[in-house]
């Protein structure tokens, strides 16, 4: 991954390709690539939707290599939903075949003029931008369809459905899985609306005639692949749990918890959580003849993602994730599983966020206009999405517009983000983190935690505030270190538990590089991200104060623990001090 | 057995001495190894709250016990028992449950197993029996397809050999009763 492939949509005559070096981006991937690069040549108080902005692609640093569970791929740019900065990654084949094609990033700039839309294929000899306005809109899955039929069987597509084309807030860009089916998606912060500003429909990467990254030191590199996928195989949740019965395991426990947000955040237990857990759910799926163990690229260990078919056993969608159940299972009190697989495909093919979009519609719920728990209502609403009707793209543009727009205080965002499928007051810590990250609320980004980051902490005391938010600061510059490498979120348990399986991925990362790594320099790429981050959001405008939760959870008790979110504001303004 | 394990993750009644310690009741009263309570039960809730001391945290009559194995996401590595990051719940309760003294004696209490665990326990609760509310158990048995009938060796109410047809139309158990059910499974 040596080289950036610019492609100025905005050039006189049509787009204008060229290829350049890497140069100062060296040794970036992921997250580290996309913030590095926006951070430094984004305005920003651009408009998100404007010419100024970019979109940037990369591959992890050990996508494309035979590196286990390395198939993140992350996109970054001035979000459209929150108006900072916005790294959103997704698995499917893209990262690995982008990386093969020896592609450090994609930099989408400028934006052209008129209504055509444009198709951009990358292959080993070269990249082709075309105007192809037949796909002019197509929702994804009819995309896919339509352009698998005209490229390589080895091609991975990213692709935008109608929100995207629409400029949706929430809208979505979405990665073929193996099977090429647009089921992995960079869902967060609108970052298919800003590809839509650039009238880009679709990319298509063909790796055919290429192999897989080699590493500077083979043997190494081996050896410690081999280590790290036995640390994943024997470790419980990545070796059992999320295999059987994939991310929707958690809502039982969850619900058990209290910490389960229902009906709009109103509550923290949904009476019928057991109706739609992970357990019932994988059950249902191989009942069916779908699946319930399936991994979303190749090369992953935990395949934690499955196949959901209907009554008469014909493909639905991907196994609904936990937070796409949560958001329209228990936050719309809904307790179907059909109903919230049929809304999964809806949210796929649109090119939407489950998150905001579930969040959305629990609060025009909230509004009134649907009952929670109806479930034909929510597909009704998110099908509007898809028509592109003013009801459906005030939906498309999440929860924040959504309470504006109908008059609601309940809405659960940070920097116009919905929140995800844990309630703050219930999980404090979590809480910290939705107020503080970059990227508004978001449960990823104080995922990942090594021994290392739960030492360098210091001896604070971690029951008191300044324990927590030194913990929070600690795990969010690991996730962010993590978000570069292109690996799965999903490591970090056994990094956690397993010392051993931490050495094993940083003997990996440093085998490939030929270098010698360390949990400080893991530490230090981190910070470094979130500097980048945090300087960029300063200069867009925001201050301590957009660091908060909104005001309802401090003031209203929530059920069954009836809690408050009380870290005090001082406290949270010290997750960065460091 | 799979199909009582969605009763097992709703909750069972389940008879037990009260007053004892977590540790007492999992490993004395369910007969559950010490090393799979540590290591296998990762995640354990007494009343709703993450529970981190099993040797200290008391039992009292009416609690609702759920069991876990370990969890994936930043809450499930939070609400872990003995977690590096249960600082981060804050409220709800770290070490939650009853360390007080509570009174010994005869109870109930509400047992749930989730994910892992459901399989690996059930068999152990089901034989011991568990209670349900008779519309529950009348409910369940109705939606059992022909296999689990003919599955099913031996039905006994009240130590009286019935048919599986008396079983289904549920007049042997009054609404508003509680049912005590127990499950003896042939050994594979």
């Amino acid at each position: 991954m040596d080289k950036i492939l610019r492609v100025d949509m905005g050039a006189e005559g049509g787009p204008k390709v060229r290829t350049e070096p890497v140069g100062e981006f060296a040794g970036l991937g992921g997250r580290a690539m996309t913030t590095a690069i926006i951070s430094k040549e984004v305005h920003p108080l651009c408009h998100p939707l404007g010419a100024e902005n970019k979109l940037v692609i990369a591959p992890g640093s050990l996508s494309g290599t035979a590196a286990s569970m390395s198939g993140r791929i992350s996109v970054g740019c001035k979000s459209p939903l929150t108006g900072g900065i916005k790294e959103s990654n997704a698995g499917g084949q893209a990262a690995q075949v982008l990386a093969r094609l020896g592609y450090a990033a994609i930099v989408l700039e400028g934006k052209p003029e008129g209504d055509d839309l444009y198709k951009i294929f990358l292959h080993k000899d070269g990249v082709e931008v075309s105007v192809d306005n037949s796909l002019k809109n197509l929702p994804n899955y009819p995309l896919v369809e339509k352009l698998k039929g005209q490229y390589s069987d080895r091609a991975a597509y990213m692709t935008i459905g109608t929100a995207g084309e629409m400029k949706l807030l929430a809208a979505s860009i979405a990665c073929t899985d193996p099977e090429k089916r647009p089921t992995r998606h960079c869902g967060r912060g609108g970052t298919g609306a800003v590809m839509g500003a650039k009238r880009v429909k679709a990319i298509i990467l063909d790796d055919t005639g290429l192999k897989m990254r080699a590493p500077k030191e083979p043997e190494k590199f081996r050896d410690a692949n081999r280590r790290f996928v036995e640390g994943l195989r024997k470790h419980p949740i990545t070796g059992e749990g999320l295999p059987a019965y994939g991310t929707n395991v958690l809502t039982n426990v969850l619900n058990e918890a209290g910490a389960y947000p229902t009906h709009n955040f109103r509550t923290g237990r949904f009476e019928n959580a057991a109706k739609i857990s992970g357990e019932v759910q994988a059950e249902l799926e191989v009942k069916r003849g779908g699946l319930a163990t399936h991994g979303c690229h190749r090369g992953c260990v935990i395949q934690c993602s499955g196949v959901y078919h209907d009554k008469d056993g014909n493909y639905v969608t991907k196994q609904p994730e936990y937070e796409t159940v949560w958001a329209h299972g228990g936050n719309c009190g809904i307790d179907d599983l059909d109903v919230i697989a049929r809304l999964d495909f809806l949210d796929d093919n649109f090119g939407v966020d489950t998150m905001d979009t579930g969040a959305a519609v629990g609060v025009a719920m909230e509004a009134g206009l649907i009952p929670f728990g109806d479930g034909p209502g929510a597909i009704r609403l998110v099908e509007e999405i898809g028509k592109g009707s003013p009801l459906g793209r005030i939906l498309g543009c999440g929860a924040e517009v959504t309470g504006k727009v109908f008059g609601v205080e309940r809405v659960p965002v940070v920097k116009g983000q919905a929140m995800a499928a844990y309630d703050p007051r219930s999980v404090m810590g979590i809480g910290v983190t939705y107020a503080t990250t970059t990227q508004g609320a978001d449960h990823t980004a104080g995922y990942s935690v090594g021994p290392n980051v739960l030492k360098s902490g210091g001896d604070l005391d971690p029951l008191k505030p300044e324990g927590q938010v030194e913990m929070s600061r600690n795990l969010q510059i690991a996730t962010a270190a993590v978000d570069s490498t292109g690996m799965c979120l999903f490591i970090a348990f056994p990094l956690l538990d397993q010392p051993e399986t931490f050495q094993a991925l940083l003997d990996m990362i440093g085998a490939f590089h030929g270098i010698t790594l360390t949990g400080d320099d893991v530490t230090a790429l981190g910070k470094s991200i979130l500097k980048m981050e945090r300087d960029f959001n300063t200069r867009a405008g925001f201050t301590k104060h957009h660091d908060r939760l909104p005001r309802f959870f401090l003031k209203e008790p929530i059920p069954p623990h009836n809690v408050t979110f009380r870290v005090e504001d001082e406290d949270l303004d010290k997750v960065f001090n460091w | 057995m799979e199909d009582f394990l969605q009763i097992l993750r709703t909750g069972v009644g389940v008879a037990v001495k009260v007053g004892c310690s977590l540790k007492d009741l999992l490993c004395g009263q369910f007969r559950l190894d010490e090393s799979y309570v540590e290591r296998r039960i990762s995640t354990i809730f007494l009343d709703g709250k993450p529970v981190d001391a099993v040797g200290t945290t008391r039992i009292r009559d009416g609690s609702t016990l759920a069991l876990s194995a370990a969890m994936p996401g930043l809450a499930g590595a939070i609400l872990r028992k003995g977690g590096a990051l249960a600082a981060l719940r804050a409220d709800v309760a770290p070490g939650g449950g009853e360390k007080n003294e509570v009174p010994e004696g005869d109870g109930v209490i509400t047992v749930k197993l989730f994910n892992l665990l459901a399989p690996e326990l059930s068999r152990g609760f089901l034989r011991r029996g568990v209670l349900l509310p008779a519309a529950d158990v009348r409910a369940f048995l109705r939606r059992r397809p022909p296999a689990f009938w003919v599955g099913c060796r031996e039905i006994l109410i009240d130590g009286k050999r019935v048919e599986a047809a008396e079983l289904t139309d549920g007049r042997w158990a009054p609404a508003g009763e509680s049912v005590a059910l127990s499950v003896a499974f042939r050994e594979a």
